[in-house]
Parts: structure tokens; C-alpha cells; sequence
């Protein structure tokens, strides 16, 4: 009863914020609630310079996530006062302006870059998409059209299961309204903002085009007490895939797509880097365990694939991968069981590993320099509510740092068990046996998204 | 294998983290001179391009024939590209490769990049060289690279339906499943090993190949290497190209309804095929080319992305062949609710009233400008590089470097320009494939 009470005066306060704004503005301002806080990171390397503006993005659902970006998405490229659609496009042909959006799990990323000469100007060009958006309903719809992903059950794409598993991750499976968000955003004062440029005439228009963006009316920054948040429901985010199986069966599919994920949580940035190696000696690339096994030895598969994809400063994806025959799949997946546990067990030989830290770092290294989105994220994870003073990404020190001996000698603690991770099947041949079904098994329903079978597995293990 | 892509969606994009990390080692701006190496035995070419930004080198081998080059069964040349591969690498290599090979197989072309550090040059230089010795694999290995070759192609099959859409609008086209399109996925039960070793034999002779090494090297250090390694290549024929004598009838309008359930969405598929029949060959083209498809690209995006929302998204695809026959290619997706009868209406309707404005010296001037910073912009990262230096080369020309290409884009005249666009629109050979999505 109490939290009920706490909940409905919560959405009593929201709801009385939003009337001290609506006379204001008709469109949804996405604005912080103080100072943008500035990030100077090293400069590109490329002849590029790039800005990232960040929007806090917290506690939403899918699908208020994917209005999100389609309403930044329209924003920025649906037209202004002086500039249609069209014109715009062509303006940053003509000068080789890029720009992507991105998101963490609480943060929303938009980054421009464009070659230093015409930065400046670049800076003027963002100033007008974000100060006099004009894009029509038509407009956003198509682009909130763009978020929804292809089902992975169509694709069968490894990429698309983890984008999905991601989703899953990081949004609020509660959807608390059957509300409709957008089509009218309009993107304010950011959070945080990244530079990638030394040049002190940029910094100050920078800072200038900050000045200018709107904020919310009411300056007030609500920091609940941890207590009211675990009553509110807020600490429901929990970082934690479901173990067991799901299972999509298409009998006349000739493949079989065979996925094995963990969302894994780690104590430090030393097990990070340690768990990540692992992972990519198991199968990152063709001097990996999962190529030189089920592609040359068995003649398996011509996709084995470990991933492991960061996901904030702690946590990341460990994914392995591998379509095959239909009706070998489960002596492949034998054999995958088999790669996995060797390697945890730490049966890795410090040569071949030396040369996965090697590409590891050398990935690293291209990143920083060349990849401002790459550069932004890490920034955020590490300090995700802006940093003052010197700025270090200790990911980074623990790579350069890192002992492959020490790595395998830990193997067995920088790797999750096997039986924590989820399995995945999508495609054709038998079905599972019951010691694969014994941890959890939902067959998923055609064109069904995964977080169908993600909820139950999740609901049943609880 | 002149070609040009053009995604028509918005450039923004949405990454989520989750497509792998942009691997770029990359600087900007100095030229890049390209020089032909003498001494080069019986290749076809070699040329040295050197690119101090990069702390790498890169080697491109480029056998001149591709999936066009297919006899029966279609994928024969696929094949050939992955036996060459792993026989190269397990004579040249004595452990597990530290940087992944990269070979493709392209329509008119197959392309094998080995990449590594400057002081690896001759190792990168021998390991392309034994891709044109003889495949040498166990039998087993190379019997069921037949299955990693099959599992490839279903994979692709699924991952991309375009590609699926694309060869059924081409073989309506060519009203063939061989040559300019292809019967992969039936043919798949007959890929054989014959086959592919003949292809080998036939394709991956000297004088069908050309090697382009680029990346951080003395450009003389590098020629004289090159000169060791594939000098004593042998003079050779290189086989023909029956494929560009076969061309679709001029009067051709096919359109085919299908249902499918492997696509997201309603789908239009649409090919076009340009013989420039007063032209034997591409080369005097080039500057042409890219300006008047931009000039295309733009007008078809203005009318089917910016002015009409029910277009989700409209990719365009340009192969300007050897002997100048052009295919377009376009699919889109619809948003729901557009019939795929109504977009085909509209696409008919804007393909016949694309010209109705003349062309403006500032649109071409801009077109222009455009392709310019697109070169600029490449040679920011190793492999946009890599693909302007493969780009004419895999037709047998010599290399463009983005700095060439910029050069003969300034040199491309107005009327040359115009010309070339008015004369991809003149009516010819189309075929279109309407696709409704069916659960």
C-alpha cells in the first residue's frame, strides 16, 4: 500500500512538471536540468573533429526509447526555418558532415563530425537543426519505423539476436502507459558534451551553441533517496539475463543458428580486459579457437563467432556463435560446450593469446583516435555524470597493463559458467534434449520478438 | 567493376554497440601517387601506391574475373576463391594467422587483401603470390569446403533477402540465370571441385591478375620486392568474357508479383540495363559516370525519400561494365499501408519525369563538389582506400587513388556530363519485381 501511495504522488509530481511546461512549449523539450558539463578529449587523428551530446535516459521503456531517437533523428534531419529535408541532406554532402545517434543504457549520444576546416561551420549548421526543427508527423513516423528492428527470427543474424538481448537489457519491460510518444521533440541543453578538436575558436562556439539550447522552465534536479527508488521500482534494471533455452523452430530451415549469450557483471576493469581476451581467443577472428575447430577441423560452420561487447563500465556481452547444418547442430553445440570449458579451464596456450592482446590493443588504439562515438561511450561509462579534472579511462591502463599469463590463470573466474548463459536456437533440425531444457525452455511463436521468451524464462527463474 | 553504391536513407544512423567496432588506422591528405612497376612478369599490372598516413602495408591481388565469370553451376568462382585461400595460406603461413585474410568475390572480380605491419611486406607479397599456384589442400578439406561455401550462401540468403530480390530481377533481365545474374542457391547441389580447379586454371593465370601494394613503403623497395616475388610469372591468355556480349532485348518491360515471407516489408525491386553501344569501352567514361549518377542519385532521392515519406527506405545501385553496358538497380522498401502497386505507379512516374528540369550547371557544379569531398573523405581510412584502388583496376585498368579520381572528376566536362545522363534515361530493358510480404 505504501509504495502505491509513493507511486501515485511520483506521478502526481511528474505530471504537475509537465503542466508548469506545457504553455511553454508544445513540443516535448529533452533537456537537462543544470550545466552542460564539457568533455576535452584528445583530438582525432583523421583531419576530423567531432562533437557528442548526451541526454540523460533513464528508466524508459522500448518503446519511449525508440520515439526518443526518432524524434532526435527527426530533429536533426527533418528540416528548419531556412532548410528542408533535402537541402539539408545535400549540405552535408557537400562538406562532409556525418552524424549518428546512440545509446547507452542510460544515456542518448548524438555525435556530428565533419573535417576540421569546416567544423565551424558545422557548429552553425547543428545550432539551426536544433534550434528550429520543422519536421513533419510524416517525417518521424518513418523514422521511428527505422528503430523497429528486423525480428532476429527473420534475419537469423547473431547481430540482431544481441541487438535484441540488448533491448531486453536496458529498457523497462513495464510499460506503464499504453501512451504514444512524439511525433514533437525538441532536444535542449544536453547533460554532458565531448569535443574532439584543440582549436579554441571551436571550444568557445562550443560552449556558445550550449548557452543557447533551452532548458526546462522549472530548474529543479529531483534526486530521489535510494529507498524511494527501490520503491518506486526503479532498481528493477537489474543487469541479468535468464539461463535456459529458447527455441525457435523452422522445419524447413536447412540451418541453424546456435547462440550462447551471457550478461555478465565484473569487479574491475583488469577482469574486463581479461574476460574479453578470453572471449576473443575463443572466437573472435580466424586465429581463434571456434574458426580453427568448427570451420577447419569439422567443417561446421562458416560463421563461428565469439562477441564481447561492452555495455558500461562493468558489465558486457559474452556471445558465441555459429550457424550449421540443421541436423548436426547438436554435435556442434557439443563441441562449443567443449571449446568454452577448455578455454575457462585454462587450457590457452600464452603465444596465441599474446597475439589476441595484441589486436585487442591495436582495436583499442584505432578507436581512440578515429572512432568519436567509440571514444564517447567509454567516456560515459567511466563517468557517467561528467568529469572534473583529469580525465582517464582506466580500461584503457588495464589493457596495457594486462598479464596473459595472469589472464589464464584466472580463467576460471573471468568467465562465467556455461550454465549461466542463455541459449538461443532459431532455424531447423531436432529438437533440444531435456538436459538443455532442464534450466528453463520456451519455444518462442512465430514472429514473436525474443523478450517474449526472455520475460518468461526470467519470470520462471525468479 | 566500376560500381557505385548509394544507400538512399538518411545518413544519420543508429548504432546500438552491437555491429562490431569500426577498426580505422587512418590519417588524411597527402596525395597518393601511384606507380606502375616495371618488372612485373606476366601480370596483367602492378603498382605501388605509397601512403605514409597509414602505419601499415596492404596487398590487393585481384584475379579479373568473378561471379559473372561462373560457368555452370553458378558459385564455382566463390568456391575457387576459398580453396586459393587456404592453400595460400597453408604454404606460405606456419601458424594461425595474426590479421584475417580478406577475400571477396565480386561480380566481375575476386579480391584477396592480405594486410600487416611495413616490415611483413614480403611475407604479405608471397602469401598473395600462392594464390595462383594450383590449389594444394587435402582432399577431404577441400571436398567439404563445398559445405562451407553452401552454409555461406544460405547465410548470406538469409541475412540479405536483397540480394535474393536482386538476381530474380536479373535474370528476368537477362532472361538467363547465368552470366550478369546467377543461379546460386539452386546450383548449389552441383558445385564441385572439378569445376573450381578448372576455374582456377582458366582464371588465375598472370595475365588475368593485377597487384596493387599500398600503405607505409618505399615505393622503390616496394617495386623491387614486388619484382622478386611475381616476377618470373609466365606470359599467359587471359580467358574471355562472354558475358559482355550478352545483352537483354532493348524493348524488355518484365514485372513479376510474388509473396514471400522471408522479407520485413513490401519490397519493389527494380533493374534497368544501358547499352552504350557507340562506346567499346568504360575508360573515357569515368569522370561521366560518377558525376551524372550523382546528379541521378539526387533527383531519384529527392522524388522517392525527401518529397514522399511512404518510401521507408530506397537503395541505389550503379555497375558500370568494361565495354560500357550500365545495370541500375533499386530496391525499396515500403512503408505499411503504400501498395506496392502505387509505388510502382510513382517509380514509373518519377523514372519519366526525372529530366523534365534541365540539368542546371550548379546542380552538376555540385555533383561535382560532391564526389570530390566523398574522395577526401576516403581517404581518411585504409579501406575506403582500398576500394578506389580496386575499384578501375578490377575492370584492368590502372588503379585510381582517391587524388587521381578527384583529378579526372575536375577534368569531367558539363556536356560530358549531360550527355551521359540523358542517355541512361532513354527508355530501355527494365525489370521489376513487386514483393508482398506474407507471414
Amino acid at each position: 500500500m505504501m509504495r502505491a501511495y509513493i507511486q501515485h504522488a511520483a506521478a502526481l509530481l511528474v505530471a504537475a512538471l509537465c503542466l508548469l511546461n506545457a504553455p511553454q512549449v508544445r513540443a516535448e523539450l529533452i533537456a537537462a536540468n543544470s550545466e552542460t558539463r564539457i568533455a576535452y578529449l584528445t583530438p582525432l587523428r583523421n583531419g576530423l573533429s567531432a562533437l557528442t551530446l548526451v541526454w540523460p535516459m533513464e528508466d524508459v521503456t522500448e518503446k519511449r526509447a525508440d520515439a526518443l531517437a526518432a524524434g532526435l533523428l527527426s530533429v536533426t534531419s527533418g528540416g528548419t526555418a531556412s532548410r528542408s529535408p533535402f537541402e539539408i541532406h545535400e549540405y552535408r554532402k557537400l562538406n562532409g558532415i556525418r552524424q549518428s545517434i546512440a545509446t547507452t543504457r542510460t544515456h542518448l549520444l548524438f555525435t556530428i563530425s565533419a573535417p576540421n576546416e569546416v567544423f565551424l561551420e558545422t557548429l552553425v549548421h547543428l545550432e539551426n537543426l536544433l534550434m528550429q526543427p520543422t519536421y513533419s508527423k510524416g517525417w518521424f513516423d518513418r523514422n521511428l519505423q527505422l528503430m523497429h528492428t528486423t525480428p532476429s527470427t527473420l534475419t537469423r543474424n547473431p547481430g540482431d539476436v544481441l541487438h535484441e538481448i540488448n533491448s531486453f537489457l536496458d529498457y523497462n519491460s513495464e510499460e506503464a502507459s499504453p501512451a504514444q510518444f512524439g511525433p514533437e521533440f525538441r532536444f535542449g541543453q544536453p547533460s554532458q558534451a565531448v569535443l574532439r578538436s584543440d582549436d579554441d575558436v571551436v571550444k568557445r562556439r562550443v560552449s556558445k551553441l550550449l548557452a543557447k539550447l533551452p532548458r526546462h522552465a522549472v530548474n529543479l534536479r529531483v534526486t530521489l533517496p535510494k529507498w524511494l527508488e527501490v520503491m518506486l521500482g526503479r532498481d528493477r534494471f537489474t543487469y541479468d539475463l535468464p539461463s535456459g533455452t529458447i527455441h525457435f523452430q523452422d522445419p524447413t530451415s536447412s540451418e541453424m543458428l546456435i547462440l550462447l549469450i551471457n550478461a555478465a557483471t565484473f569487479d574491475n576493469e583488469e577482469h574486463i580486459v581479461g574476460a574479453n581476451l578470453l572471449a576473443n581467443h575463443i572466437g573472435a577472428n580466424q586465429s581463434a579457437e571456434m574458426f580453427l575447430k568448427l570451420r577447419q577441423e569439422m567443417r561446421a560452420s562458416y560463421d563461428p563467432t565469439s562477441q564481447f561487447v561492452m555495455t558500461d563500465k562493468n558489465t558486457a556481452m559474452i556471445m558465441l556463435s555459429a550457424t550449421v547444418a540443421a541436423d548436426r547442430w547438436p554435435q556442434i553445440y557439443a563441441s562449443i560446450n567443449d571449446i568454452y570449458s577448455s578455454v575457462r579451464s585454462g587450457d590457452v596456450s600464452i603465444p596465441r593469446l599474446d597475439k589476441q592482446h595484441q589486436t585487442l590493443s591495436r582495436s583499442f588504439s584505432d578507436d581512440a583516435y578515429h572512432n568519436p562515438v567509440w571514444t564517447a561511450r567509454q567516456y560515459l561509462y567511466e563517468y557517467p555524470d561528467g568529469a572534473s579534472g583529469q580525465i582517464s579511462l582506466p580500461i584503457f591502463t588495464a589493457l596495457e597493463a594486462a598479464s596473459t599469463k595472469n589472464i589464464i590463470a584466472n580463467a576460471s573466474s573471468y568467465l562465467p559458467p556455461l550454465d549461466d548463459y542463455l541459449l538461443i536456437l532459431i532455424g531447423g533440425g531436432p529438437t533440444p534434449s531435456a538436459d538443455l531444457k532442464a534450466n528453463g525452455y520456451c519455444p518462442l511463436p512465430p514472429n514473436t520478438p525474443l523478450k517474449h521468451c526472455l520475460q518468461q524464462l526470467r519470470t520462471e527463474g525468479n | 567493376m566500376r560500381f557505385k553504391t548509394l544507400p538512399l536513407q538518411l545518413s544519420a544512423t543508429i548504432f546500438f554497440a552491437l555491429s562490431g567496432l569500426l577498426i580505422t588506422v587512418n590519417s588524411p591528405a597527402t596525395a597518393q601517387e601511384i606507380y606502375p612497376v616495371a618488372e612485373k612478369g606476366g601480370l596483367h599490372g602492378a603498382y605501388v601506391v605509397p601512403i605514409e598516413d597509414f602505419n601499415r602495408v596492404d596487398v590487393q591481388l585481384i584475379v579479373l574475373s568473378g561471379a559473372y565469370d561462373d560457368p555452370a553451376p553458378s558459385g564455382t568462382a566463390h568456391l575457387t576463391e576459398h580453396l586459393a585461400a587456404f592453400s595460400a595460406d597453408a604454404t606460405i603461413l606456419k601458424e594461425v594467422r595474426e590479421r584475417d585474410l580478406n577475400a571477396s568475390t565480386f561480380n566481375a572480380a575476386t579480391v584477396y587483401t592480405n594486410s600487416g605491419s611495413p616490415e611483413e611486406l614480403e611475407t604479405l607479397l608471397r602469401l598473395s603470390r600462392a594464390v595462383l599456384d594450383t590449389p594444394v589442400l587435402p582432399d577431404d578439406f577441400a571436398k567439404s569446403e563445398i559445405d562451407i561455401v553452401a552454409r555461406e550462401t544460405f547465410l548470406r540468403e538469409r541475412q540479405y533477402p536483397g540480394r535474393w530480390l536482386t538476381r530474380m530481377a536479373l535474370q528476368n533481365l537477362y532472361g538467363t540465370p547465368r552470366g550478369r545474374a546467377n543461379n546460386t542457391v539452386a546450383d548449389l547441389p552441383n558445385l564441385n571441385l572439378k569445376a573450381a580447379f578448372q576455374f582456377h586454371k582458366d582464371h588465375y593465370v598472370p595475365a588475368n591478375v593485377t597487384v596493387i601494394v599500398s600503405g607505409k613503403i618505399d615505393h622503390q623497395l616496394a617495386s623491387d620486392l614486388v619484382t622478386k616475388i611475381f616476377g618470373d610469372t609466365d606470359t599467359s591468355t587471359p580467358p574471355g568474357k562472354p558475358w559482355l556480349d550478352h545483352k537483354p532485348d532493348p524493348d524488355l518491360r518484365h514485372v513479376q508479383h510474388i509473396k514471400t515471407n522471408r522479407l520485413a516489408r513490401d519490397t519493389l525491386q527494380f533493374a534497368k540495363f544501358v547499352d552504350f553501344e557507340n562506346h567499346q569501352d568504360s575508360f573515357d567514361l569515368q569522370g561521366a559516370f560518377f558525376v551524372a549518377t550523382d546528379i541521378l542519385n539526387t533527383r531519384l532521392q529527392n522524388a522517392l525519400h525527401f518529397q514522399d515519406v511512404r518510401f521507408l527506405s530506397v537503395d541505389l545501385n550503379w555497375y558500370f561494365a568494361k565495354n560500357a553496358d550500365l545495370e541500375m538497380t533499386l530496391n525499396v522498401e515500403l512503408m505499411p499501408g503504400f501498395s506496392l502497386g502505387e509505388a510502382h505507379r510513382n517509380l514509373r512516374t518519377t523514372l519519366k519525369l526525372l529530366l523534365r528540369d534541365p540539368i542546371t550547371t550548379e546542380e552538376i557544379k555540385r555533383a561535382r563538389q560532391k564526389e570530390v569531398v566523398q574522395a577526401q573523405d576516403a581517404r581518411r581510412m585504409p579501406s575506403s582506400t582500398h576500394w578506389f584502388l580496386q575499384n578501375l583496376a578490377a575492370d584492368g585498368y590502372p588503379p585510381f587513388s582517391p587524388s587521381i579520381y578527384i583529378d579526372i572528376i575536375n577534368a569531367t566536362t558539363d556536356q560530358e556530363v549531360l550527355d551521359f545522363v540523358n542517355k541512361v534515361m532513354e527508355p530501355s530493358a527494365t525489370a521489376t519485381v513487386l514483393a508482398k510480404k506474407v507471414d
